[in-house]
């Protein structure tokens, strides 16, 4: 998988939002508002509580009254608009006032294993202020700020899996609900936006009981934002078995459509329709980034062409949806055929969704190395794996031009520029290629039939890299086959690829570092669940809301 | 403080790094300490001993052969039990002396796999653990300093019906235990610069 793709993936059927609100509606949740003490000023507390049928899960929020200088995306930052914890259960009102004393404080608080996530999230200086005042003069916000922002807030962080003293992973995966990646932050993510409507009307109201509330075509418009920085890079690094699984879920649920002999008359159907949703989707897409910009102008040409492939072929023939790929493959942009993979999986949930199941991964212990493996085999394994890697020249200075490393400063990944800044030294290890090459050349001091055991006890310094390659022999999608040092690499393109996965849209790189993204937006709230397609809503533009 | 084990992990995984360790020992060790915790082993007190010895003498010389030759220093613990780890387990084995010799039940551990029946005897002093696939029970007292420690396969099998699956997700680090740690960690990070800061993400003041 190189990056220049993960760059271009979509979310699909396969995105754990949608796998949590498919879930949502399959087992009837239900949901409640059990405390909303928030005063005019937006300061207070509120608890949004969610129950499976066999467990209860509790948003709990808090307000703040942030001065607007204090207001950064930075992890840097120390104070928020609003601050967030999932409690695991009921909370007492001991339990809150125990988060009121941390969840404020974000990395400087503690949470305990009865939390499964830690969150905060600024309002939109450009929408938040307006939308008040639109609806405390009883009119609607303005559609179009709506559509050119496409949130009221932006989560900067939402740390789960045993993050600032949460609940590990481990002691929670055995829950069904929870045994997709990410989905206790995802279920937080979807109970702040019900929170930040309820806020920005109560707010309204407090300026004036005659205000309006958002009508529901706009609620539903309105989505979370969010702002990642390199933080969340060298996660798909770190997890190479879980990416591999993820990565696999795609290109087996893609192999199994390609495979479709037939498409009936309502499959076909349905492809149309989500291919005119993602006209919308690419339509409200705004970027302030050059490069997306370009991409974003290519895809909309891509979808030009892929209408008029589905106008003039039947799709009837044999095998119609791996004749289609093909063609997309030779005449689109990789940003498109990305957009066409993910299309392709939506008529076909039978064969897709299920392998929701086997996109977690077991990481509890380290993969073991095989240390009877002869050298000349290990050499052999890293000519299969990392060939990309053997033929890049490491002496020239682009090659290695970067280096990951932690700063001391928020304890946040980083990525410098290692002939001109000292960090060589603190480098992470995060660049598996380099890493390979480094491993191969050292293999060439020793003779082939010596064991990688008494190797690695002269050279503990390629253990990491032995693991990676023993991993990666059984993974094929476990290691992304680029140089992720390179003078050039763009760290967006790792954000992007992972973001796709929780199912993120309309994403506006701000550098080639850090990117803003909209979570549901134009997902069911709670209240429209049991009425709603769980599926259609990634697609739906401003004029239409596909029907389920 | 009490940590999620994972948390506990990343702390650990960055003090050994802070130490000296290579990044593939590392991910080993803090996992073994890990384990360990998991078992209600007091993996503080055992990982500051380790990180303070490998720190007063250097990881390089920390000699991991395991015919038991030591020049003078003791055997680490971790690099014996990636060793075995490597060659798949050990029938019987006798080591020169080794500090924290407990970090080799992990290892052991895992070289069992699920569901074998299979298990090892690791004594130091009077004292011994016994190991399985999923369960550790120390019978005696975990040395101080270096000692001279025997390994052995399947020696404890009969006993094994007395070992408790008495497994814990949290860990409690005295507080200047945490400080000790976070100060053998606080080495793998690199100054804050200027430089660092820029283009990490969104500008210092948000007006968007």
């Amino acid at each position: 998988m190189r990056l220049e793709r993960m760059g271009s993936f979509h979310q699909c059927r396969l995105s754990f939002m949608r796998t949590l609100l498919r879930r949502m509606k399959r087992e009837s949740w239900t949901f409640e508002r059990t405390r909303f003490d928030v005063d005019g000023n937006g300061v207070g507390t509120a608890l949004y509580q969610v129950d499976t049928g066999t467990r209860k899960y509790t948003l709990v929020a808090f307000a703040h009254d942030l001065p607007a200088d204090q207001r950064s995306d930075r992890v840097i930052a120390t104070a928020w608009d609003t601050t967030f914890a999932l409690h695991d259960g009921v909370p007492t009102d001991a339990d809150v006032e125990r988060l009121r004393a941390n969840v404020p404080l974000q990395e400087a608080g503690r949470v305990s294993d009865r939390e499964l996530t830690l969150s905060r999230a600024n309002r939109s200086v450009r929408l938040w202020t307006s939308v008040i005042e639109a609806l405390a003069a009883g009119r609607q916000p303005e559609a179009n700020a709506i559509e050119e922002v496409g949130y009221l807030m932006r989560t900067t962080a939402v740390y789960g899996s045993g993050k600032f003293g949460a609940a590990d992973r481990d002691a929670i995966a055995d829950r069904s609900e929870l045994l997709a990646p990410f989905q206790a932050e995802m279920l937080t993510v979807y109970l702040i936006r019900w929170f930040v409507l309820d806020l920005v009307e109560h707010m309204a109201q407090a300026v004036s009981p005659n205000a309006a509330t958002i009508s529901g075509h706009l609620r539903r418009r309105l989505g979370i934002g969010n702002s990642t920085g390199l933080g969340m890079a060298p996660f798909l690094i770190n997890h190479p078995r879980l990416i591999n699984n993820w990565i696999q879920a795609r290109e087996t649920a893609l192999g199994r459509v390609r495979s479709v002999e037939s498409a009936t008359q309502s499959e076909i159907s349905t492809f149309k329709r989500f291919v005119r949703g993602a006209r919308t989707t690419v339509d409200s897409w705004h970027s302030q980034h050059p490069v997306q910009q370009i991409k974003v102008a290519k895809l909309s040409e891509d979808l030009d062409l892929l209408d008029q492939y589905i106008e003039t072929t039947s799709l009837q023939g044999n095998r119609p949806w791996d004749e289609l790929f093909r063609w997309a493959s030779e005449s689109l942009s990789v940003e498109g055929q990305e957009l066409v993979v993910s299309l392709l999986m939506e008529p076909y949930g039978e064969l897709v969704d299920p392998l929701v199941e086997v996109m977690h991964a077991d990481e509890s212990s380290p993969t073991r190395i095989d240390g009877a493996a002869t050298l000349s085999a290990v050499r052999e394994a890293l000519e299969a794996n990392y060939g990309w890697a053997l033929q890049i020249d490491w002496s020239s200075p682009e090659a290695d031009a970067r280096a990951w490393y932690v700063s001391e400063e928020k304890l946040e990944p980083r990525l410098g520029e290692r002939h001109q800044e000292d960090i060589g030294r603190f480098e992470q290890p995060l660049q598996p290629g380099r890493d390979a090459a480094a491993m191969y050349d050292q293999i060439g001091d020793w003779f082939g039939d010596r064991t990688l055991g008494p190797f690695l006890k002269a050279h503990p310094e390629h253990r990491h890299t032995a693991r990676r390659l023993s991993i990666a022999s059984r993974a094929p999608y476990a290691e992304i086959r680029d140089n992720t040092i390179d003078a050039k690499m763009m760290p967006i393109d790792l954000l992007r690829a992972k973001l796709s996965f929780f199912g993120a849209t309309h994403f506006d790189p701000r550098s080639d570092r850090w990117v803003r993204i909209c979570m549901f937006r134009g997902a069911p709230f709670p209240e429209d669940l049991a009425t709603s397609d769980p599926d259609a809503w990634t697609y739906s533009g401003p004029d239409e809301i596909p029907a389920a | 403080m009490n940590l999620s084990l994972g948390e506990y992990q990343a702390l650990v995984a960055k003090a050994l790094r802070g130490v000296g360790y290579s990044w593939g020992m590392t991910e080993d060790g803090a996992f073994a300490i890990r384990w360990l915790a998991a078992r209600r082993i007091p993996t503080p007190e055992i990982a500051l001993r380790l990180l303070r010895y490998v720190d007063s003498s250097d990881v390089s010389t920390m000699a991991s052969n395991l015919d038991g030759v030591a020049d003078g220093h003791a055997l680490c613990p971790l690099s014996i039990g990636a060793s075995i780890s490597d060659q798949a387990g050990c029938e019987v084995l006798a080591l020169s002396p080794t500090i924290e010799p407990v970090l080799i039940a992990p290892f052991l551990a895992q070289t069992i796999g699920p569901g074998s029946n299979l298990s090892y005897e690791i004594k130091w002093n009077s004292s011994r653990c016994l190991v399985t696939a999923e369960t550790l029970e120390l019978r005696g007292e975990l040395p101080t300093s270096a000692a001279p420690v025997a390994i052995s396969r399947g020696g404890a099998q009969r006993e094994l019906g007395t070992l408790a699956e008495q497994r814990v997700h949290r860990v409690e680090v005295a507080s200047n235990a945490m400080d000790e740690l976070l100060r053998f960690a606080h080495r793998v990070y690199a100054p804050a610069t200027d430089e660092s800061r820029q283009g990490a993400g969104a500008g210092l003041l948000d007006k968007d």
